[in-house]
């Protein structure tokens, strides 16, 4: 799976969580441009990254990414 | 040495930058941070020298600690780490608690514990401890990459504006900043004008907005007894505005000698008194607070419960309670501890869970949005009655407060609206905080005048850099400095400096 393909699996997680069919995720978008971003959804995302990419993530971890562009970066360091 | 102190102010401050400036531009950025420690230590010992050699024994296990844990991450390490800062804080702040509420439940038999010894906190101890914690977590977890030298632990923990009520600062986001200063590559001296102007504005909302309405909140709290439905209200939205305008002017002024040191420290207030859910206020009060709590208890709690719940459960209630519900619950509940050793704020803390454990089961049912007004009512409502505990002295004087403010009996008018009570059929009396009409207009229009500020006025703290020099700036900054000048001769402490 590269970045690309693991940006497009994250928007669909994202609009999942989000319950919003039109939202765009790109490399620099911020949790602080995601009004519904919050403890528990934050949660939500990492338990559904875990289903979808198949591993093991820390909430501490996420919460040290400055943008989705970290996110990627570090789910596709995690999956090789 | 208060932040709104004569001494702070003209002597102190001066003297630091002086000195701070000087000694970067002839001796470098790392003789400059030693003088900033230095600085910081003088600042802490000026209350309580004793307290100094406590904190030089936490930083001193901590900063060794957090070596350890960077070069090799092994759990025994972090869990030492952890019982010690927890058994420092639990004994200064939570020993005499705990007494009382053995005595209390082994009925007077508390010699068998120890003995009731008066304690004083040393000043920011959960602050000081709270930051280190973070590091050790952030080093085990193999975040902190390289190891802080003893310089720059000693910048991250004492740096003097954050020391003693915030905000909670993370190594992550004062690392790089430490570093170019001591390389000579940060901001130095081209942010002290934009510091004065954040320090300014704290100040005054310290010393002439918060200390102005403190007096309608104390009368109020302390005559809980006797006291009426109109007072209730009155003091308990008197006392939100004080606690506002009190911490979130303490924290633009460290934010602004941060800067006027060339370091930017994390916004710890974005306007909470717009927020229009449980949540959102979360994110805006006490910002700093609330990330810790979410980063180091909240999310490592909530992520197990739900592997958990989901695994083990279908019920969507069941599933709601254990994956939402009992980790914002035990977040709040420790958090509302971490303010102070009381029932009081046990009761903070958990009023403030349920509000957000509703607000969460509102959204996961998809429930209708509410109107603005009424949402922002309902979120006020809950963060009051959060402040009354907050601020009461017992809980039964939480409890006298709460149910004058919601009791229609206690609706009593005060002797000089005589002729309205009758007119309306009201009964009246001569009140405690309301004897006069003149007291009572002042309170009324104290909350109208600070009020309307909580909404309306513009967060400087969060967009220093947009300030740029004007007159009219230039005219508002001399007009505040002026007026809070004028109130410095009778600085009353921060509120939250007793945590």
């Amino acid at each position: 799976m590269n970045q690309e393909d693991i940006l497009r699996a994250l928007t669909e997680i994202f609009r999942n969580v989000f319950d919003d069919d039109k939202l765009i995720l790109t490399r620099q978008t911020t949790s602080n441009e995601i009004e519904e971003w919050d403890s528990l959804n934050q949660i939500k995302l990492i338990l559904e990254c875990e289903k979808t990419f198949e591993l093991r993530l820390k909430p501490r971890e996420i919460n040290t990414l400055h943008d989705i562009g970290g996110m990627v970066d570090h789910i596709h360091k995690l999956i090789g | 040495m208060l932040f709104s102190s004569y001494t702070f102010i003209f002597i102190f401050l001066p003297l630091v930058l002086l000195a701070f400036h000087s000694v970067r531009y002839f001796w470098g950025g790392q003789a400059a941070v030693v003088v900033s420690v230095a600085a910081s230590i003088i600042f802490y010992g000026w209350w309580n020298p004793p307290y100094l050699l406590l904190i030089a024994v936490s930083i001193t296990a901590n900063f060794f600690w957090t070596q350890a844990l960077v070069r090799t991450p092994k759990k025994l390490t972090l869990f030492t780490a952890l019982v010690f800062n927890l058994s420092l804080l639990g004994y200064f702040k939570y020993r005499n608690f705990f007494l009382e509420n053995m005595d209390f439940f082994w009925h007077g038999d508390i010699a068998s514990f120890g003995s009731l010894e008066l304690i004083f906190i040393p000043l920011g101890i959960s602050f000081y401890t709270f930051q280190q914690i973070a590091l050790l977590i952030d080093a085990h977890d193999g975040a902190v990459d390289p190891a802080p030298t003893a310089l720059e632990y000693s910048q991250f923990i004492l740096f003097f504006p954050q020391l003693i009520a915030g905000p909670i600062v993370l190594y992550r986001e004062i690392t790089h900043q430490i570093s170019n200063m001591q390389d000579n590559r940060g901001e130095g001296i081209s942010l002290l004008g934009v510091g004065i102007a954040v320090f300014v504005l704290g100040l005054f909302k310290k010393v002439c907005l918060a200390d102005g309405i403190a007096p309608f909140a104390d009368i109020a709290f302390s005559t809980h007894e006797t006291i009426t439905l109109l007072e209730a209200w009155a003091g308990t939205v008197s006392y939100a505005l004080q606690l506002y305008f009190d911490f979130s002017g303490y924290s633009d002024m460290a934010l602004g000698l941060g800067l006027m040191f060339g370091f930017h420290l994390p916004l710890n207030f974005d306007t909470p008194y717009r927020a229009c859910n449980m949540i959102d206020f979360w994110k805006r009060w006490h910002i700093t607070m609330t990330r810790f709590f979410m980063m180091y208890v909240y999310s490592p709690l909530a992520l197990s419960l739900s592997r958990f719940g989901s695994a083990h459960f279908n019920n969507g209630v069941i599933i709601f309670i254990i994956t939402v519900a009992s980790p914002t619950l035990a977040t709040f509940l420790v958090s509302g501890l971490w303010h102070g050793a009381g029932w009081t704020f046990v009761a903070f803390g958990v009023v403030n869970g349920i509000g957000l454990t509703f607000n969460h089961a509102w959204k996961q049912m998809k429930a209708p949005k509410l109107p603005f007004v009424i949402s922002w009512g309902v979120t006020m409502l809950c963060v009051l009655v959060s402040f009354v505990y907050f601020r009461a002295p017992s809980i039964v004087a939480a409890h006298n407060m709460l149910s004058a403010m919601f009791d229609p009996s206690s609706l009593i008018l005060p002797n000089w609206l005589e002729t309205l009570a009758n007119a309306i059929g009201l009964p009246w009396r001569t009140l405690n905080m309301f004897a006069s009409g003149t007291f009572a207009i002042k309170c009324f229009v104290w909350i109208f005048f600070l009020g309307s500020l909580s909404l309306l006025l513009p967060n400087w703290a969060k967009n220093y850099l947009a300030l740029k020099p004007s007159w009219s700036l230039a005219f508002t900054i001399t007009l505040l400095t002026a007026l809070a000048i004028g109130q410095l001769s009778s600085p009353q402490t921060f509120l939250y400096f007793q945590f």
